[in-house]
């Protein structure tokens, strides 16, 4: 008894699937030539999408709340399983991943140079003053201050 | 479902599609869109249900070295015909990018871009 074969399209479809969970759909990367910043994505795959197919959308994103340096490259793609679940849904509702990475901060202002200290060697300390030998000065100015 | 209903539908969802659909838009509040300049829009193909072709976008082809007010990405009727058409063997998506001058208060920063 011999086992039943799969046909061509059971694996051209499972191929199909494979392939199209492992990737995602409809990639399109927009680079804006800022470099990017060593932290993470500011948004990472989130999922963004509209009613009515994606023609009413939600909510645009909004850069300047999230990249204070400005956006280095946005990224947005339709997963494989968005697409299932908009087969699903009809064309109630449209999600799309949607990644927004940052550029880095710009670097805070340096102080003006008239409040950097000199790069010369510090004052050299006062010679240490015996106790005994201080002792009537400080007297002496207080008595000073007293009488005045 | 008389025939003048029918009608009605059609321009309804015609006039909803040609808002794009499976819109995705980035704004930059830092920046101010030029309204002399109108939003430029660039057309990516791909294939076998968007799993083949790049989507590669670099916006300084569009605005130089003018920031960028706001990035859309959506598929509008053209795009949805096609795919359509070729059962989605071929498939369109738009990217829309609206250039613009940097808000007063963002003048001084870096990131109005």
């Amino acid at each position: 008894m011999s086992s039943p074969r799969p046909s061509l399209a059971v694996v051209t479809a499972v191929a199909a699937l494979t392939m199209g969970a492992s990737t995602g759909c409809y990639r399109v990367t927009v680079k804006s030539g800022l470099p990017e910043a060593q932290s993470r994505p500011a948004m990472n795959g989130a999922s963004r999408g509209g009613y009515f197919n994606g023609v009413f959308e939600d909510d645009p994103v909004h850069v300047a709340g999230v990249c204070k340096g400005g956006w280095s490259s946005v990224h947005i793609e339709t997963g494989f399983l968005n697409g299932l679940v908009d087969a699903m849904r009809g064309l109630y509702y449209h999600v799309d991943n949607v990644t927004l990475v940052c550029a880095p901060e710009p670097v805070t202002a340096a102080a003006p140079p008239e409040t950097i200290a000199p790069a010369t060697a510090p004052p050299a300390a006062p010679p240490p003053v015996a106790p005994a030998q201080a002792a009537p000065v400080t007297a002496a100015a207080t008595a000073r201050t007293t009488t005045l | 479902m008389s025939r003048s209903l029918w009608v009605l539908s059609a321009a309804i969802g015609f006039a909803a599609m040609s808002a794009g659909c499976y819109r995705n838009s980035i704004v930059n509040e830092a920046v101010i869109p030029n309204p002399e300049s109108e939003s430029e829009t660039e057309t990516k193909v791909f294939f076998a249900w968007g799993l083949a072709g790049s989507g590669e976008v670099d916006v300084r082809d569009h605005c130089h070295s003018a920031p960028v007010a706001s990035v859309s990405y959506y598929a509008d009727p053209v795009d949805v015909v096609v795919s359509g058409i070729t059962l989605g063997l071929v498939g369109l998506r738009s990217v829309e990018i609206q250039c613009g001058t940097p808000a007063p208060r963002a003048v001084a920063k870096r990131g109005a871009r």
